[in-house]
Order: C-alpha cells, then structure tokens, then sequence
C-alpha cells in the first residue's frame, strides 16, 4: 500500500515538475504560442462608410498573409481577427473586449476611427495594447500614450502643408482662403487647424462651410463660394462628398484651387470628376499608385495577387493598410523571440528611420514620442490619366510661431 | 437683375432641383400609407437595391434607357415578393408590428445588397448629361432637369390613376377602410401587391436618379431619412403633397444653406428636421393630408 502511495507521489511531482518545465520554457502570454500570434483589428466592413474600411483592411491583411507565406515573424504565423465596427463606437467598444477578453489578441491593429480611438484610450493603456490607429488627430500622441503608435501626417500637419503650398509654391498674394469640412471629429480638426495656420499667415478665412458625408448635393457650399469669390477651397472630407462638391463646382463654371486630405486623396476622385477635377490638389503620406518604388510595386503586387481591383478601391487605404501592416509587423520582429505586449512595445520604438520603400515616409518612434511623420506629399489630378499625380516631394511644414 | 437676385434664384433653382430628388423618394413612401396606412421605413432601401440593379445591368453592356426599364420592371417584382413573402402574413396585425418589419427589412436589404453588390464606392456610369443648361445666368444641370420632369409626370400619372382609375379608386377604398373595402369586393390582398410592386417601382427610378447625381454606395439609402420630412409636410397620404414637400425642403435647405451655413454652420442639415418638427406640432396632417390620418 505505501508503495503504491509513493509511486503516486513521484508521478505527480514528475507531472508537476513536467508542467512547471513547459511553462518556463515558453511562459504564456496573451496572444503568443510558440507558433503563432493572434492580432485583432477593428475596422468598418459593412455600412455606409464601409468602402473606406475595406481596403485598408485588405491591405493589412494582405501583408500579414505574405509575411506568414515567407515563414511569420520570428517563425510565429499572424492571425488576424477581423472585428467590424460600422465604424460605430459602441461596436468597437465590444470588439475590443471581445478580442481581448475571448481571442487574446497580442494586440490590435487599428480601433475604428477618430472617435472610437478616443473613446478606447483607457483600456488600450489599461490592456497594453499596441496598435496603430486609422486616424491622424493630435491628441493620439499629445500628451504621450505609450501603446500608440501614429503612422502618417496628421490632420494637422495636412492642412499646414495645403496653406503653404498657397502661400510659397503658388506665392498667392491676398488669397481668399474658405474651408469646407465634414462635420466629423476629423472634419473639426481639419477646421481648427486652417483657422490655426490661417492666423499664422495673417489671412483670415472668408468663410467655413459644411459639407456632410451622404450630401445630394452641393449647390449651396458653391454658389456661397463662389459669390464670395473664393480662390483656394482647403477641404477636410471624405472622397464622395469631394466627388460631389468638385462636380456641382464644375456645373456653376466655377474654379477654384481645391485642397483634400489623405481621405479624399485618391485616383477615385478623377476618374468619378474627369475634367472637373483639374484644379483639385490632395494631400497625402502614403506613395501615389503608380510610384516606381520598391515599396510601391510590392503594394501592387499584393493587390493583384489577391484580386484587389485598384479601379474598385479606394487604393490610397489599400496602401495605409499596406504600410500599418509592415510597420507593425517590424515592431514584432525587433521584440524578438520573447513577444510580449511590452516587449512589443519596445520593438516599436527601436523603428528609426524605418524605411518601407516608398509606401510611406520613414517611420521614426521612441520611448518618448510616438508622434507620426511630419512629411506628406501633394498630389494634382491628371483628368487625361485617371490619377492623382505627385507634384511636390515628400515635404514638411514650414516652421511658423 | 442685380447679381444678388440671381444669387437668390438659382439657389431657389437647385433647391428645386435637389427638391424634385427628394420629392421622387417621397413619393414611394406615400403611395405605400395612402393605400395600406403602413410606413415603410425599407423604402430607402428599396431605392438602393434599384440603384445597384441599375449599375449592374449597365456595366453588364445593356443600354441605359433599357436598364432603366428592366429596372422598374425588376424592381416592380421584388415589391411583389416583398408583399407576398413579408407583409401578407402581417396582415391584421398591430400596425406597430409591421413597422417593425419594415425596419427589419430596411437592415436585410442593406446587408444583403452590401453581400451581392459590395461595399464600395461605385461611380454610375451615367447616360444622363452631364451639360448644363444655362438661361439668362441662372444654372441648371441637365440630370436634375429630368429628375423634375420625372417628378411632374409622377405626379399628374399617380393623380390620373387613384382618381380615374379602378385599381386606383380600390387603393383609396383599402386605405380608407380594409372591412367595408372587403365587403365592396375589393381584394385587399391584390391592392397590398400592386401598391408595393409600384412603390418600389417608384423608389428604382429615384435610386437611379440619385446614383447619377451621387457616388453610388449602401449610404444612399440615407437620402430617404432627408425625404421623409418632405412627406410629413406634404401630408402622408397626399401625393401631390410629397411633390410639394419634397420641393419646399430642397429650396429651404438650399438657401438656408446659401444664407445661413457661414454663420452657422451645418445649419443646412438640420433644415428638413426643423421643418419636420414644426410641421407636427402645428399642422400634423401635413398640407395636404386629412385632419384624422393616424401618425406612426
């Protein structure tokens, strides 16, 4: 009988030791096996604003999926979870939990949007959730969050450069500046920032108008502008209602320098315009499609080899999602075999002068600032080639007080 | 004229415009209540689905004027279906019921269309020319020109139709009353089918419509929430009211937007809603409804 006892005690020390064994040689952390690595992302995919979701997810995913083809990071595949909010912060509050709490995710990609990103900047702290958000706003990285990441010129940035442009590059003397906007956290961001460097220049705007995602029409905004004789319209709006404003524009024969951010800054925009896009002028931090760069030729690649039509997409996203991937996935390679939501973290801010080929400018992050690029490019529509062609090199903002 | 009365008539003019827009979706919403008392809040989606239907067969080659058409047509059956599938069962049913239904239906059309037509930006590949025609100064695109003679002929059709009409004369009996209608001989059921195949009808020809003014994608069929003050104004039942409704808040919204959006903006959005809430605190029934309409 104590045999038997004894032999029962030594099995289960051996089990516990062989347990205990197994843990210390890969202790468990959310979202890592010694094989792979479970990644969430929140981003709209049905609903009215879905067609700005999509392809910036399929880029994500797309790169993920050519990374795990060519061995995963650091020999762990990417599983992506893709959450979708219809770009609705209640949604994405959920998605959140869901991914943490039921997939436990290392980390997620992106949270929706402006709003949603602001509204989840407790539990992304709390949770240790590195991420890269679909949105460029100011306060995503002043004051300091330590698990996010902005990619891209903000808003902010946008605006001081379409300013400039007019100012330096056009050399417009007394310009008549108005802001038409959507009436978005991004929209008013884009807003308050024209007001900003407006002042900065001492011209003062003649007027901001409202143009909402979803308008029939834009008759209104243009014959207001155009009565006021308006000379440069800086926009801060989404490609359909740019599509419309550039269109009922081209109706009342009236013909103003127009200015997009990255959003609408897309070959979608001239090929819906034709002609009536010939003055419009976009903003953005992601390569043009048709770029000879390394980079971008990968973002073409990818998208044909997973019949992404760039005629159907909004291909600018296609390439944000291109670029959030690669950044996000050197992060994790640079965390090493040891992938934590820290170490991840600390991957992340070792990217200096991250280069990516062309998809976006260098990428630079520390222990202290996780502020995106200041650099973007602007970009004129070429009606005859259906495109957004660039017309400056990457740029920053002149310095101002 | 003095360059600000013109500024004043061509917004008057776009609002007409973007009024015989709305006044086209309004009028789906209102032959729906006029002949069955329901609201149907899938209308907007219904002009979606005709939308895409459209889009489709014209990258598919057919030529528009027969898109067009095989649209209506299409879109006539799917109403059919709609009644015969969705509502009939609700028939005698709390009329809460079959809102509820309706709204359900709104979100399985979104969904399914987003399924079958994708979820993109679409750039309809409009027949309808992009000219303008200008007269004395004043603007007026040539889409937007059709969109009102559209609108017209609805109006004088529709009128022809429950005035003169048997069918007609039977949709007006059913909406008045589903009992003694029945006891006329009237078939409700038959009347249900006919009002939805024509409202979808309807609501295909305004999604065309507005697919050619706007980018095409699931959020068109939001135009509907800005058409339905037009038929709380017009009066739900009345069909010349969702015209005039429609048309009254193009041309307010236009020159709020004209006079108003610099020092307030965004106030051009809210226009229809003000209106909406005058309207039912004062005239509930609308201009044109009658004094004992139920409202949903």
């Amino acid at each position: 009988m104590k045999t038997i006892r004894n032999w029962k005690l030594v099995v289960s020390v051996v089990m516990c030791l062989g347990l205990f064994g197994a843990g210390s040689a890969f202790p468990e952390t959310r979202g890592v096996t010694k094989d792979a690595i479970q990644m969430g992302m929140i981003l709209v995919k049905t609903g009215p604003v879905a067609a700005l979701g999509l392809p910036e997810g399929w880029g994500i995913q797309d790169t993920f999926d050519e990374i795990n083809q060519t061995g995963g990071v650091n020999g762990r595949k990417i599983n992506l979870i893709w959450e979708d909010d219809q770009f609705k912060t209640p949604l994405s509050i959920s998605a959140f939990n869901k991914l943490i709490f039921r997939d436990k995710v290392l980390s997620i990609t992106c949270m929706g949007g402006t709003p949603q990103t602001i509204a989840l900047f407790d539990l992304i702290d709390k949770h240790h959730v590195v991420n890269i958000p679909n949105a460029l706003a100011e306060e995503f990285y002043k004051p300091h969050k330590p698990y996010v990441f902005v990619l891209g010129a903000s808003y902010e940035t946008q605006i001081e450069l379409m300013f400039d442009y007019i100012m330096n590059d056009l050399k417009a003397k007394d310009p008549r500046i108005a802001v038409v906007y959507a009436e978005t956290e991004f929209g008013k961001k884009g807003l308050e920032a024209a007001r900003k460097r407006a002042e900065q220049y001492g011209i003062k705007l003649v007027s901001e108008l409202v143009l909402n995602i979803g308008s029939v029409d834009a008759s209104s905004q243009v014959l207001s502008l155009k009565k006021d004789n308006v000379d440069y319209v800086v926009t801060c709006n989404l490609v359909p209602p740019i599509i419309t404003f550039l269109k009922t524009a081209e109706k009342y024969d009236y013909w103003p320098t127009t200015f997009g951010i990255s959003w609408s800054c897309d070959d979608m925009v001239v090929k819906a315009c034709k002609d009536a896009s010939k003055n419009y002028i976009g903003v953005n931090f992601v390569g043009g499609w048709e770029d000879d760069t390394p980079g971008m030729k990968r973002v073409r690649e990818l998208a044909k080899k997973n019949d992404r039509d760039p005629a159907k997409m909004l291909t600018s996203l296609y390439t944000i999602g291109v670029g959030t991937a690669t950044v996000l996935a050197e992060g994790m390679k640079r965390a090493g075999q040891d992938l934590t939501p820290e170490s991840y973290k600390d991957g992340m801010e070792t990217l200096n002068n991250f280069e990516t080929g062309g998809i976006v400018p260098p990428v630079t992050y520390s222990s202290t600032s996780h502020a995106p690029t200041t650099v973007a490019r602007l970009y004129r529509a070429a009606p005859d080639k259906g495109v957004m062609a660039p017309i400056t090199d990457w740029r920053s903002p002149k310095e101002m007080k | 004229m003095t360059e600000g009365a013109i500024y004043f008539l061509q917004l008057v003019i776009s609002g007409i415009a973007v009024g015989s827009l709305y006044a086209l979706v309004a009028l789906g919403f209102v032959l729906i209540y006029k002949a069955t008392d329901i609201m149907n809040f899938a209308h907007g989606e219904a002009m979606m689905v005709g939308a895409f239907v459209c889009y489709a067969l014209v990258v598919a080659g057919i030529p528009f004027l027969w898109a067009v058409l095989m649209t209506t047509v299409i879109a006539m059956f799917f109403g059919l279906a709609t009644e015969r599938l969705i509502l009939r069962p609700m028939i005698g049913e709390p009329q809460f019921a079959v809102v509820m239904v309706t709204i359900g239906l709104s979100i399985f059309l979104r969904s399914v269309s987003g399924i079958i037509f994708g979820h993109d930006n679409k750039i309809f590949p409009s027949q309808l020319s992009e000219q303008t025609l200008v007269l004395k100064g004043l603007v007026l695109s040539y889409t937007h020109l059709w969109a009102m003679l559209i609108s017209g002929l609805m109006v004088i059709l529709f009128f022809l139709f429950f005035r003169f009409s048997r069918v007609g004369l039977a949709m007006r009996g059913v909406a008045n009353d589903q009992d003694t209608a029945m006891l006329m001989g009237i078939s409700v059921k038959r009347v249900f089918a006919l009002t939805w195949g024509l409202s979808f009808a309807i609501a295909a020809v305004a999604g065309i419509f507005l697919a050619n003014v706007m980018v095409l994608n699931i959020a068109i069929c939001l135009v509907a929430i800005k058409a339905f003050p037009a038929v709380i104004l017009g009066g739900l039942e009345s069909i010349p009211g969702a015209i005039v409704g429609g048309l009254v808040i193009g041309v307010l919204e236009t020159l709020v937007g004209g006079y108003l959006d610099q020092t307030m903006p965004g106030v051009k959005d809210l226009t229809a809603f003000v209106v909406l809430f005058l309207v039912l605190m004062i005239r509930p029934y609308g201009l044109f409804g009658k004094k004992e309409i139920e409202r949903v």
